[in-house]
């Protein structure tokens, strides 16, 4: 394990913004944590990495305790934590430049190459010796990602790592966090964007009011619905055919109760019905994390939220925490 | 750690205008005296500065008297009152502290940084008044006389030059601390909020705070405790024979609020949740 | 694991670490009570040695006057003397050749005396005065405030008072022996002089003067801060006159001419049931000296601008009408020191101060002549 956490919690004051929290990440994964804003995601993070101290429980990286080992363990993280910083009246290269200087370790005699390294891999490597201070967002972002790359980190612990980036950059940056993982870094990426978390992340965690809902890789949760998306130019040939078995339909397309999609096909074929797109029904991640997680935090209601479906949440194989 | 510091504090604009206030205000005195020559009478004034028109020598004490009281604490308590707070506002504080640098080292660094501001501050302002009293006001009537050169003490007796530049470098070492009894508070502000104008503004409170109370005869019990009670201790190296006593004790109390400041923010940071 | 798992949480531990530091920093002024004082030895015997004078020495003391005296017109410098703290450096070879210096935060008054003769630098003024000849009366200035000197002034005054032996206490670094001289006369406000000595070379250290008001509360005390028993050298007493500053000469006798210029008449041989003490040969004209001791008070004629301005000023700062047969009068009292001023009379204006109740005064300043000469 790479991470691993023991009833981590955590209080301010009154409010509990972490509770009883056992992370597990294994090494070599790309983990995700999801959760609404609020849920407790950005301090488990700075607990981790030494920043905030628990209220009780234990974290081990790499194995080691934190943050009592910190000057052991951080040395081979790279961070981003809630949004890029840089001293503003300096240029990015500089503040590679000084904050590779500020930690023990890294020789001076490479520095001005592992930072050009880290620039060019960010896509930054052209970058002028403007102040940070008149950096766009997107290009801040690139560069805190680039701090966190500095040292050549096994682990990888991003806070909303695409924040600012525009589409071409957002898939600049899943390629080269894939590329990163494949060669052995373990990419621990917490957001709020489903999307994300879908694209890029072998392992999901999902938070919600401070408590870790589910652990699981992330195609367990994407487990089949019991219902086919059947698409055809005769839909209505195919509600014939198929009496009693569809559930609805919206034009051309069809969804038909069942989760044999290969059975489903033939039968049509054999009953003439031309198919022009067939397939099983998996639930999105987005269901799941609706399913499991309450209101965010930045949502204020007057009146408390209505009762839980009284029929539970549908059972996640592999999620069973 | 402390290279970084010290670079990233000599790249800062706002260190260079502090430090170019500081040398503006003395030379402002020191241009309007030599154009109107109306020196304040003696015993009102500043420190010296009925003295600095006779000679210009003398003029690196006036001009640290005139902005030790208010000028150089606020710069102190800016550059100071930034120390943590400011990394905490811009968000480099995390980076550095998962860097990972050391709490305890991240604090000692920036002690040694405002060591290296107030010193280079109190140094800058003797240097540059100095050139600035001599431009203006020249070596004094000793040197048309053919003599040394030297500047009169407060007891009237004459200090030769070797004389002068000693008792100028203990006069500025002397003040460096002072001002870094002051810095070491600020810094110990600056861990307790993300804010640096409200570790500023505490600093200047203290200050304030305690140059109320220092007249004050109902407060004699706490006054040898307090900080500004030892600023103008320096006046005694410009007497004949120097008098320590007074230069002795602010050491002491002053070195104090070093060490016990110092301490104060390493038991505050050491364990702090950093959330900013 | 999270240190804040059992057992107290870390910080507290280093609170606590600091806590215990600033206290040990803070105690270690304090600390220095609690080294050895100087013994308990006869009071007969330690006034004997104040009387007998003192060794050369070189020191800093500092003077604290809390009389609550209201500011008086001409005599800023004398009251800031008694109500405010005087920080004073003294080097001392011996009765004639000795230099004290006042120390203000920016300056200094030094006073040089060799050889009979004065010199006075004033570093504010830049200005060296050659004061030569003496007067038989003077206001108190700082060169009276060391400790020695304060202690050989008020003792040789009080030699037939009765003495006691008091706790000693730790002045400047020495164990310190105490006595206190306890005034019999009925009249004088001084309730106690208590001195405090070096027993080893008989040096006053510190002194302390409390009124009858309240006997509990020292309302003038002086104390060495720092002390050496070696000698002052010879460069330190000569005074020395900077290229550029002024110099000056001036004759103590002055005063005796600008009295003059008063026209006062003499001062009468008895007051307030008090015989005028003779007062050598440079007579002042019109100055009175009374009484005797601790109990004893001045008369000083005053212009009539100079005796209006006191009584206004006294008026405001909470002085007493007086009554008198002519003119009009005023007293101002503090614990120690009573002041009685008349004026409102042509060449009639007259200050009487002393360590004396009030009613003494009161009853002198009915007693004075109401013209200038019969």
């Amino acid at each position: 394990m790479i991470i691993a956490t023991a009833g981590l919690t955590k209080r301010f004051g009154r409010v509990t913004a972490v509770d009883g929290v056992d992370l597990r990440v294994p090494e070599g994964v790309r983990f995700g944590l999801l959760g609404p804003n609020g849920s407790g995601k950005t301090t488990t993070v700075r607990m981790l990495l030494g920043l905030v101290h628990a209220t009780s429980g234990s974290i081990e990286v790499f194995g080691e305790a934190m943050p009592r080992r910190a000057a052991n363990v951080l040395p081979h993280v790279g961070a981003l934590v809630e949004g890029p910083a840089a001293w503003g009246h300096l240029s990015g290269r500089a503040n590679l430049r000084l904050l590779d200087a500020a930690g023990r370790g890294g020789r001076l005699r490479d520095r001005r190459r592992r930072v050009e390294d880290v620039l060019e891999q960010v896509g930054l490597g052209g970058v002028d010796r403007r102040p940070v201070r008149a950096y766009s967002l997107g290009m801040r972002q690139r560069l805190g990602i680039a701090a966190a790359l500095l040292r050549g980190p096994r682990l990888l612990l991003l806070d909303e790592p695409t924040n600012g980036l525009d589409p071409r950059g957002i898939q600049e940056m899943r390629s080269l966090l894939t590329e990163l993982n494949e060669a052995g870094t373990t990419v621990v990426l917490s957001s709020h964007l489903l999307s994300e978390v879908e694209a890029l992340c072998t392992q999901v965690g999902i938070m919600d009011s401070g408590r870790l809902v589910l652990d699981s890789p992330l195609d367990a949760l994407r487990t089949p619905t019991g219902r086919i998306l059947l698409t055809t130019p005769d839909p209505a040939s195919a509600l014939g055919l198929l009496d009693g078995r569809v559930l609805s339909r919206v034009g051309n397309e069809l969804v038909v109760r069942g989760d044999d999609a290969a059975e489903l096909n033939a039968r049509l074929v054999a009953g003439g019905v031309r198919v022009s797109g067939l397939g099983a029904e998996r639930r999105t991640l987005e269901q799941v994390v609706l399913e499991l997680t309450g209101p965010g935090a930045d949502r204020v209601d007057g009146r408390p939220p209505p009762a839980d479906d009284p029929t539970g949440p549908i059972p996640i194989p592999g999620g069973e925490r | 750690m402390i290279g970084v510091e010290l670079r990233l504090m000599l790249r800062r604009r706002r260190v260079w205008l502090c430090w170019i206030l500081l040398c503006a205000l003395p030379t402002l005195v020191a241009i309007l005296l030599a154009a109107t020559r109306l020196t304040p009478p003696p015993g009102s004034g500043g420190a010296f500065l009925s003295a600095v028109v006779t000679n210009g020598q003398i003029f690196p004490a006036a001009a640290l008297a005139l902005v030790l009281p208010v000028f150089l604490p606020i710069t102190v308590a800016i550059v100071s009152g930034e120390a943590i707070a400011g990394e905490a506002t811009a968000g480099t504080l995390r980076y550095l502290l998962v860097r990972p640098v050391g709490r305890l080292r991240l604090l000692t660094a920036k002690l040694i940084s405002v060591a290296v501001y107030v010193l280079l501050a109190v140094l800058l302002v003797t240097v540059v008044s100095y050139v600035v009293g001599v431009l203006a006001f020249g070596f004094g009537p000793d040197a048309s006389l053919g003599g040394g050169g030297g500047i009169p003490s407060l007891s009237g007796a004459t200090l030769t030059p070797v004389d002068v530049v000693v008792r100028t470098g203990v006069t500025v070492g002397y003040l460096a601390l002072c001002m870094l009894a002051l810095g070491a508070i600020g810094l110990f502000f600056s861990t307790l909020t993300d804010s640096p104008l409200a570790a500023t503004l505490g600093v200047l409170a203290v200050v304030v705070a305690s140059a109320a109370l220092t007249p004050l005869d109902a407060a004699s019990a706490i006054q040898p405790y307090l900080p500004t009670t030892h600023w103008l201790a320096w006046i005694d190296l410009y007497r004949d024979p120097i008098l320590w006593d007074s230069v002795h004790r602010g050491l002491l109390v002053e070195g104090g609020y070093v060490v016990v400041a110092f301490g104060a923010a390493w038991a505050n940071f050491a364990t702090k949740d950093v959330t900013s | 694991m999270v240190g804040a798992m059992g057992g107290p949480p870390r910080f507290s531990r280093r609170w606590v670490l600091v806590a215990a530091g600033s206290a040990a920093l803070l105690g270690a002024g304090p600390a220095g009570g609690l080294l050895p004082v100087g013994a308990d030895l006869p009071a007969e015997d330690l006034r004997a040695r104040v009387l007998a004078g003192h060794p050369p020495f070189t020191g800093l003391a500092r003077s604290t006057g809390r009389l609550g005296l209201p500011e008086i017109p001409q005599l800023q410098s004398t009251t800031a003397l008694l109500t405010g703290t005087t920080t004073i450096r003294s080097y001392r070879a011996g009765p004639d050749r000795w230099r004290v210096d006042e120390l203000t935060p920016a300056g200094e008054r030094d006073t040089y005396h060799r050889d009979g003769v004065e010199y006075v630098w004033d570093f504010g003024a830049n200005q060296l005065t050659t004061v030569s000849g003496s007067t038989p009366v003077r206001l108190p200035r700082p060169a009276d405030l060391d400790p020695p000197e304060l202690a050989r002034r008020l003792v040789g005054l009080t030699r037939s008072d009765p003495v006691s032996t008091i706790p000693g206490r730790r002045v400047a670094g020495i164990g310190a022996s105490g006595f206190r001289v306890t005034p019999g006369d009925p009249d004088t406000t001084v309730a106690r002089i208590d001195v405090w000595l070096d027993p080893d070379s008989g040096l006053p250290l510190r002194v302390e003067v409390a009124g009858r008001t309240d006997p509990g509360l020292p309302v003038l005390f002086t104390e060495f801060q720092e002390v050496s028993l070696t000698a002052p050298d010879d460069r330190t007493l000569t005074p020395a006159l900077p290229p550029g500053a002024g110099s000056v000469t001036a004759d103590a006798a002055d005063l005796a001419g600008a009295l003059r210029q008063l026209d006062a008449p003499d001062p009468p041989a008895r007051l307030a049931g008090r015989d005028l003490v003779p007062l050598g040969d440079a007579t002042l004209p019109g100055v009175g000296l009374y009484g005797s001791g601790v109990a004893g008070f001045a008369l000083v004629p005053a212009s009539r601008g100079i005796a209006d301005r006191v009584i206004e000023g006294a008026a405001i700062a909470g002085g007493v009408a007086v009554e008198v047969p002519v003119g009009r009068a005023v007293r101002v009292s503090s614990p120690l020191i009573t002041v009685v001023a008349r004026g409102g009379i042509r060449r009639g204006g007259r200050l009487l101060v002393g360590t004396v109740a009030p009613a003494v005064l009161e009853q002198a300043v009915r007693e004075l002549p109401a013209r200038g000469r019969p």
